[in-house]
């Protein structure tokens, strides 16, 4: 043998029970799990494509729209970003990018890579954009299209999406949302909105492990797609190619790629889930739940992030970390003790920590355990005068 | 509620109050709590007893059971300055930052140095206390009266004021006013032990570990049995990731706390720093072993575990003369 067989194969791998309060991925449900033992099917099989049907109308519900071209897009959060952009900007369009933290760099430099030029309207971490000063950037810079993120992660800031895709479609422009941290946490009506393209993943609120991105795109986008000059230049992510396999339209499917057979059991499992408890009972038991956080941040003398109660995203709570106070060691030491919990990113590094509920994470014990482990580990760090 | 040993060999010996103060200026801690236990069983409506046990306790890094004597003290007598101003310097290591206000503010009224700053009106319960957070205006308005305070020293630098702005500036997060107040302090009672560890954890929680370490020594070298002293060396080793020193020095508190009631007894041993050295012991390598001795919370066993398995390399951060 060239390369011989690795010695480190021939053991278990070391795989701790953790709780992941972090920013993502969050615990897998237990029945989501077992969906993924299920036997496989072949990815073109009729008993597959039919699994596919009923993972499309799950999506369709989870997003809140009647869009004919929904799919999950074999790949993580990323790819649906990737994917959003890569159909809808061709060479020379403009985008317009909503920056409240992290996620607009990431777009931005997807953006670049599909030819198009990038302007940002800007708010600093803590913050939101609102609808006046979007139409303002809007009407300057005459994009085809705009992005923004509702679950801004990396300052637990819920974006407020209202008029922004009336002022899009006023000044004739494509309005993408990211919901991949905020899916399943907060309020999201994609149609209601007039949202042209939303995409989200798995792995946060969903509780499936990471694999699709759900996507979702409106027939206006549709149209920009199909009036497209030149190919989308990738062959993996090209929605039309990729709505075919769905069976978003009336025509006769085509082998496109393997399909992602257990994940896309898993992710029936966890819409199926979601739909039987509600929507809207699942936006509400996050707003409740992180009540409990808030009192239990202040009780231990730390607070939000973001000031504005009204702003702060439901399922992922971000902390301003105290003067004085090492951040990194607070994040060790629950780590240590099995719990995750991060800290900042991009425009945050340093300065805050960041404490996901996400779907079942989202509870009354978790929020319990995780405040008196941040409790004891601040302790751990004070002199006593 | 304050709870006491209940096998206290000095329940009977004559004059307990006296006797503890003496071992206390002797820096003989653990009995001395012991004697003032004794004290305030002979005499439950004593002020001062109270006092002294609290005093004590939190120097032996006991809070909450300082905390319960301070209350005492000051219920039998509101305006007991000494338990005033050990309560307030207690609920600012708590991170109680308006009780720690209100308290200051108490001790100011009962300072009979600086009369008429503090209407009588304004003490107790005047505000609700909803949250943990300081609330900036009456921190503002206790700032101003606190200045006008110091204006007035009677003459030159009165140290037990320095000391109050301290812990006002503390609270507030100007530690640089806090450090020069305890400065201040320092040119008046420069072998204070007590005021070297406040400039050390006024230092340290305004990010100045080297400077901290070294008036925590100078607090060591003046008291060695000063158990919150040793306390806060130990996070400041941990603070800069020397583990192992860190659990040496916890483990030294843990031992003179010990003092005087025997190895066996667990009644004056601190959860607090138990959990602290377990965080530490975590941080170390071959830490399994360790972490179940420390979680046994048995002082001579977990001597034992550490000393077999961490044999020691003095520094001289650990070189601090560790009574044994």
């Amino acid at each position: 043998m060239d390369v011989p067989p690795p010695a480190c194969l021939k053991s278990p791998p070391n795989i701790p029970h953790k709780l992941l309060l972090g920013p993502g991925p969050s615990n897998a449900a237990e029945d989501v799990l077992q969906a993924m033992t299920s036997p496989l099917l072949g990815h073109l099989h009729p008993e597959f494509l039919k699994i596919m049907d009923e993972v499309k109308e799950g999506i369709q519900y989870v997003f809140q729209t009647k869009n004919k071209l929904t799919f999950a897009i074999s790949g993580t959060g990323h790819a649906g970003m990737e994917c959003a952009l890569v159909n809808l900007l061709e060479p020379g369009d403009r985008l317009l990018v909503v920056d409240i933290g992290f996620w607009a760099n990431r777009a931005t430099d997807m953006a670049e890579r599909c030819g198009a030029t990038v302007q940002r309207v800007v708010e600093s971490p803590g913050k939101a954009v609102d609808a006046a000063t979007l139409e303002k950037a809007i009407e300057s810079y005459r994009p085809h299209v705009v992005f923004v993120v509702q679950g801004e992660s990396s300052t637990g800031v819920c974006q407020p999406l209202e008029k922004f895709g009336a002022i899009c479609h006023k000044h004739g422009a494509l309005l993408v949302v990211d919901t991949v941290a905020s899916l399943g946490g907060a309020e999201f009506y994609a149609d209601r909105l007039e949202v042209d393209c939303v995409y989200s993943a798995t792995q946060k609120c969903l509780n499936a492990p990471p694999s699709l991105a759900p996507i979702s795109f409106s027939e206006r986008a549709l149209e920009k797609i199909k009036k497209r000059t030149k190919k989308v230049q990738s062959y993996y992510l090209d929605a039309e190619l990729l709505g075919n396999y769905w069976g978003c339209f009336d025509e006769p499917r085509r082998y496109h790629h393997t399909g992602m057979i257990s994940s896309v059991y898993a992710l029936r499992a966890a819409l199926a889930r979601l739909a039987a408890e509600g929507l809207d009972e699942a936006v509400q038991k996050h707003k409740r739940n992180v009540q409990l956080l808030y009192i239990g941040l202040d009780d231990i003398g730390v607070s939000p992030f973001v000031q504005d109660e009204t702003l702060r995203l439901p399922c992922l709570t971000t902390v301003a970390v105290p003067e004085g106070i090492d951040a990194k060691q607070v994040c060790d030491t629950l780590m240590s003790q099995g719990i995750e919990v991060a800290g900042g990113l991009g425009p945050t590094a340093g300065k805050l920590w960041r404490i996901g509920t996400f779907g079942m994470n989202s509870n009354e014990a978790n929020i319990k355990r995780v405040v008196a482990a941040m409790k004891a580990a601040l302790a751990d760090q004070k002199h006593h005068i | 509620d304050y709870s006491l040993q209940e096998a206290n060999p000095y329940l009977n010996v004559d004059n307990p109050l006296e006797e503890g103060k003496r071992l206390w200026s002797l820096g003989e801690l653990a009995n001395a709590i012991l004697h003032f236990e004794a004290a305030v069983q002979r005499d439950p409506q004593s002020s001062e007893a109270w006092r002294y046990l609290g005093s004590a306790q939190a120097e032996n890094e006991q809070e909450p059971s300082a905390i319960a004597a301070l209350r005492k003290s000051l219920d039998l007598n509101p305006s007991n300055m000494d338990a005033l101003f050990s309560l307030a310097v207690a609920y600012t290591n708590e991170s109680m930052d308006n009780s720690a206000l209100s308290t200051l503010e108490r001790w100011l009224a009962a300072n009979s140095a600086y009369q008429g700053l503090v209407e009588g009106a304004d003490i107790n319960f005047r505000r609700p206390m909803t949250s943990s957070f300081l609330d900036r205006q009456y921190f503002g308005e206790l700032e101003r009266k606190f200045l006008e305070a110091a204006q007035r020293q009677p003459a030159g630098v009165d140290a037990t004021l320095q000391n109050a702005l301290a812990v006002l500036y503390n609270l507030s997060g100007n530690f640089d006013r806090a450090i020069d107040s305890l400065q201040a302090a320092l040119t008046v009672k420069p072998e204070d032990p007590r005021v070297w560890n406040r400039l050390g954890a006024t230092l340290a929680n305004s990010d100045r570990p080297a400077e901290a370490v070294a008036a925590y020594s100078r607090a060591l070298d003046l008291y060695p049995g000063y158990v919150r002293a040793r306390y806060n060396l130990g996070i400041s080793c941990m603070n800069l990731k020397s583990n192992r020193e860190a659990v040496e020095h916890f483990l030294s508190a843990l031992q003179l706390q010990q003092r005087g009631i025997g190895p066996d007894s667990r009644q004056q041993i601190s959860d607090g720093i138990w959990q602290t050295l377990r965080s530490a012991v975590m941080r170390m390598e071959r830490s399994d072993e360790l972490l179940r001795a420390a979680e046994g919370k048995n002082v001579a066993e977990f001597a034992r575990t550490f000393h077999q398995i961490a044999p020691s390399n003095m520094s001289s951060m650990a070189q601090h003369d560790q009574t044994n």
